[in-house]
């Protein structure tokens, strides 16, 4: 069962799905659901014998596209939805041992012209007001399937951070006639001492105001609001700069070849509403704040919405800026 | 970048989206995309850019 339950006190939507207590948990080796179907072997998600890049409808989803009704009455106090939306699974490559970070950049780059095409082709739906592209890798993220793969959920509303990064880049603009990001970007360039990569559409760095140690924001340095607005030169930026962060998260600790992280993608809503004073980026949590030692979202962080980071952006900023490859340029 | 999809359902309804980069598949890649059957049912509502290169 799935629904949507009104938490009137912080006034955000919460997603019951009771059915997904029974997805795939690491499965062995000849039973993974996102490698390719072989002649006479176990059947998987996709029939094929290979593929490029496949998107599915996840079989243990958030939201449906046709949802069921919901298990309890809706009240004026504490009103209940179904749980209309699509939650989407992506799989980058055949190839269960590789990872995003390991494909080419060419690779990289089909795969943000199918995010491209997703975000269109979900956010054209009456239904959905927001899509919603992400990572989870690894264990400690709480991963079930270790095939390199990505989700994507199409909310049938905006999202609590979202919203709330909207609402700050609006006021700011009304303030000031700028957009926030531009005036961000113009900050942490002139300081430079927390910009980790850039090149010429996009700049990569630790935000001043970073909650995870290692943290990262690829920010798009033109006016783009959705990642369907990037040219196909501007996707291959994208592409070389997201390598570029993910092979630097892989060599910054020996002890941790395949740094776990959340990826996710901050785009404008698709409720049909005009965002020109936001900006297209993409943000990185890695869960580590030394090579054994995990950042828990604890007391403070889970009860009060503060986030303690036990480093300093500065720090972490240049860590990550002098460990290799390197993209600098201008 | 030249990009094609199929698409196809699943047993339980569920859709299986194929991706196609002519460019850069391999022979084996080619083959299995070219021999998908796609489904006649209309799963994608038209974007707004298909919508305008339509109009």
């Amino acid at each position: 069962m799935s629904e949507l339950r009104w938490n009137p006190t912080l006034e955000e939507w919460v997603v019951t799905a009771t059915h997904r207590q029974d997805r795939t948990f690491f499965p062995p080796p000849d039973y993974n659901p996102l490698a390719p179907t072989k002649p006479g072997g176990f059947p998987t998600e996709i029939p094929a014998p290979t593929y490029e890049i496949v998107v599915f409808e996840n079989k243990f989803p958030s939201f449906r596209r046709t949802p069921p009704e919901p298990s309890v009455p809706s009240t004026p106090l504490e009103p209940v939805r179904p749980a209309e939306g699509i939650c989407e699974v992506v799989c980058y490559t055949p190839h269960a041992d590789k990872e995003l970070a390991q494909l080419s950049v060419t690779k990289v780059e089909e795969l943000i012209w199918v995010w491209a095409d997703r975000f269109a082709a979900l956010g054209a739906r009456e239904f959905v007001q927001y899509v919603f592209i992400f990572e989870n890798k690894g264990r400690e993220i709480g991963v079930t399937l270790s095939h390199p793969h990505g989700q994507i959920y199409a909310y049938p509303f905006i999202p609590p951070i979202p919203q709330r990064e909207l609402n700050a880049a609006k006021k700011h603009f009304e303030r000031t006639g700028r957009n926030l990001y531009d005036d961000i970007l113009q900050a942490e360039l002139e300081d430079g001492r927390r910009i980790v990569a850039t090149n010429r559409s996009f700049v990569a760095f630790v935000p001043f105001y970073a909650r995870y140690p290692y943290e990262v924001h690829v920010v798009a340095r033109s006016s783009h609001t959705a990642i369907t607005d990037l040219d196909g030169s501007k996707r291959a930026d994208l592409a070389r700069i997201l390598k570029v962060v993910m092979e630097k998260y892989n060599n910054l600790w020996p002890s941790k070849p395949s740094l776990p992280y959340i990826m996710v993608m901050h785009q404008r809503p698709t409720d049909g509403g005009t965002y020109n004073y936001y900006r297209f980026h993409i943000e990185f949590y890695p869960p580590y704040r030394t090579p054994d030692k995990l950042k828990y979202l604890a007391g403070s962080e889970a009860g009060a919405g503060v986030f303690i980071n036990d480093t300093h952006a500065e720090d972490t900023g240049r860590t990550l800026r002098d460990t290799p490859p390197h993209l600098l340029e201008e | 970048m030249r990009m094609q999809k199929k698409i196809t359902l699943k047993e339980d309804g569920r859709y299986l989206i194929y991706y196609h980069f002519p460019d850069t598949a391999t022979p084996e890649e080619t083959e299995a995309f070219e021999a998908l059957k796609e489904t006649e049912e209309s799963i994608e509502p038209e974007t707004e850019e298909e919508r305008k290169a339509r109009v």
